[in-house]
């Protein structure tokens, strides 16, 4: 894996209207978390949820805005934005090579051992 | 304005340092911070702030996604650092990259800071041991730097430790001794008392433990009046 800093440049330095709206509160989570951690017994720090679901929604990609035409992209954000019955018989449609396709887009090691799972034979 | 904190060895209180600057820079001197967690072997600043995972300060090079920034208090934001950490780990990176990396977040943040309504000023907690080359050429580009050594270590080091110290000491902006006693206190310009560990590990109660020491407070402030002046 390489970094690509042209394009991490580019996405630091561009301008992206809705950035300043994408930026999450820890205040409210972490205060009520202090409150109700002040009488009990010393804690370590939380550790870190490695789960994309823990992510704060309002946190979009701005680069995603630039990759939005892509059909891979826009096949896994309906499929996981969609109700799950209708995300299911959408599954149930398509192939299964088509799925891997838009799986193969990111270069992710989570993604790529569920390939892998998917793709065992 | 860009401050690195760094140092020589591991755990000698950088991220606690910069927890305490930021706190006493933003909360007590209302000069608002944005801090970035740029320690790629163990992105504990994030822990320390309890930040959920989360795009951090290398995923605009790593996968050309937008970082998360966490409001953590009016005029204190935070950058994590656990997809670096974890990016560190599973990939054969060379050094060269992730300092490019961060020397692009130097020369971008201005840009990103205005375009996100973000504070222009910011302090970088980072993995021990960056290269001096790496520093001097942060320097050159106007970055000041916060040297953290421990008292414990310095007081035991070869003459070829003694001569890395020097070398960093030189290009320091400022020198931090930590865990420095009583009687020692005075023994470099900015010392940091040793304080009883807060039980509840959480950046406020830390920052606030080392704050309420009153030399210590005086070490911080003292510490901002030279790389972090009031506009």
């Amino acid at each position: 894996m390489r970094l690509d800093i042209r394009r991490g440049i580019q996405l630091l330095t561009g301008r992206d209207p809705e950035a300043g709206r994408k930026i999450a509160d820890l205040d409210a989570g972490e205060q009520a978390a202090s409150a109700a951690s002040q009488p009990a017994a010393p804690q370590p720090a939380a550790p870190p949820a490695p789960s994309s679901a823990l992510r704060p929604a309002t946190l979009v990609p701005a680069a995603a805005d630039a990759d939005a035409e892509d059909w891979r992209d826009l096949l896994v954000r309906l499929l996981s934005t969609a109700p799950e019955d209708v995300a299911q018989k959408l599954v149930g449609c398509l192939d299964r090579e088509v799925i891997t396709k838009a799986l193969e887009r990111r270069n992710d090691p989570y993604l790529k051992v569920a390939l892998m799972l998917i793709t065992k034979k | 304005m860009i401050i690195f904190v760094t140092s020589l060895d591991g755990g000698v209180g950088k991220t606690t340092l910069a927890a305490a600057m930021a706190y006493h820079a933003a909360v007590n001197k209302r000069q608002p911070v944005l801090l970035i967690d740029a320690d790629w072997e163990k992105a504990e600043l994030s822990q320390l702030f309890r930040a959920e995972y989360a795009p951090g300060w290398l995923s605009p090079f790593l996968r050309g996604e937008e970082p998360a920034v966490f409001k953590v208090r009016d005029g204190l934001y935070l950058v994590p650092g656990y997809d670096a950490a974890e990016a560190y780990q599973l990939y054969d990176f060379q050094i060269s990259e992730l300092e490019r990396a961060l020397e692009a977040w130097v020369e971008g943040l201005p840009a990103f800071a205005a375009s996100r309504g973000l504070p222009p000023a910011a302090i970088i907690d980072t993995t021990p041991t960056l290269r001096l080359s790496f520093l001097t050429r942060l320097k050159e580009k106007g970055v000041r730097i916060v040297f953290v050594a421990d008292a414990r270590a310095i007081g035991r080091v070869s003459d070829i430790k003694a001569e890395q110290y020097a070398s960093y000491f030189k290009l320091a902006d400022a020198v931090v001794v930590n865990n420095t006693s009583f009687f020692a206190r005075d023994a470099a310009p900015y010392t940091i008392r040793r304080v009883s560990t807060p039980k509840d590990l959480h950046w406020e109660a830390v920052a606030k433990a080392i704050i309420r020491n009153r030399h210590n407070r005086r070490t911080v402030e003292a510490l901002l009046h030279k790389v972090f002046p009031a506009p």
